[in-house]
């Protein structure tokens, strides 16, 4: 971003559950610093983020991303061949989030409760080559 | 959702492997007290009579059925047990057939050993049957072999009552 005229700046982020330490202030190499609260309604994407000072709005905005997280799973095991519904806890999910738990598992009936829960119903394959430990990540 | 990924947390998918004796009410360590008979119940772990005026020896044991890391598996199943290597000294006995039953739930199952007949009439001092056991577990028509065998060897033996097994897993 351009050069800013104060040593303290209105910082602007788009859309909900971004919240900029407003004013953010200018260091020493004249970036500008400040902290984002996020809270548990915050779900994963981009957020513009603009800067404002005496001399106007940035001409250009700079983009923060959220991603998701997993946090736990439960329960955290399921018989091979077997429907098992799971709930997924974190935070970032957001209504239309998907899950993909690798080739071995099929994912169906993924329901966003919230921005901190979520449930599916995992099927794993038939099949031996199907067991262990797989890796479950929300999209 | 958005583009953004997620980092990764596991699930653990079970793989029925083994078979494992288990502590249960009755029968610590999976393994229940001898119980000779002369006319009685023959009396299953959970309480259930299974056969009414019996004269004969049976034991009641109790398995878990666990993956390879030795988790107890949880899910709806198919139990089958398939019997090899019989002897009997009693002609009118015979290698049983193959049984299968449905599970739902954990891993849990029970098994009695019984030999005997119908009271009055008792065994003879020397009548006895032994056999392997082998299992499997079927899910949705695809069956995955248990590594698990159990020897038993019941009956009468110069008139000692016993009913004895042994468990061996690979």
């Amino acid at each position: 971003m351009a050069a800013f005229n104060d040593t303290s700046e209105s910082v602007n982020v788009s859309g909900s559950g971004v919240s900029p330490q407003n004013p953010g202030f200018v260091d020493a190499n004249g970036y500008v610093e400040t902290t984002f609260q996020l809270s548990n309604s915050t779900v994963a994407g981009n957020y513009s983020v603009s800067v404002q000072d005496s001399g106007g709005p940035s001409q250009n905005s700079l983009t923060f991303t959220v991603i998701p997280v997993i946090t736990g799973i439960s329960p955290p095991r399921g018989l091979v061949g077997n429907a098992v519904p799971v709930t997924l806890n974190g935070a970032g999910f957001a209504s239309g989030a998907t899950v993909n738990a690798g080739p071995n598992i099929s994912v169906s009936n993924i329901s966003v409760s919230s921005s901190t829960q979520m449930t599916a119903t995992f099927t794993p394959t038939n099949s031996s080559s199907a067991g262990g430990d797989q890796s479950v990540r929300s999209l | 959702m958005n583009g953004q990924t997620s980092g990764s947390i596991g699930f653990h998918v079970q793989i029925p492997t083994k078979l494992v004796r288990i502590d249960y009410p009755g029968a610590p360590g999976g393994i229940g007290p001898l119980n000779v008979i002369a006319d009685g119940n023959v009396v299953s772990l959970g309480g259930t009579v299974l056969l009414t005026h019996q004269c004969g020896v049976y034991r009641n044991y109790a398995f878990d059925i666990e993956e390879a890391n030795g988790t107890s598996i949880n899910g709806t199943y198919a139990w089958t047990e398939s019997f090899s290597n019989y002897s009997t000294t009693v002609s009118a006995l015979g290698p049983p057939a193959p049984r299968t039953f449905n599970f739902s739930g954990s891993g849990l199952v029970s098994d009695i050993q019984f030999l005997g007949t119908t009271a009055p009439t008792c065994p003879g001092s020397n009548d006895n049957e032994s056999f392997d056991m082998s299992f499997s577990v079927t899910i949705g028509g695809v069956t995955f072999p248990i590594s698990t065998m159990v020897h038993i060897s019941h009956g009468y033996f110069t008139g000692t009552p016993r009913v004895d097994s042994t468990i061996t897993t690979p």
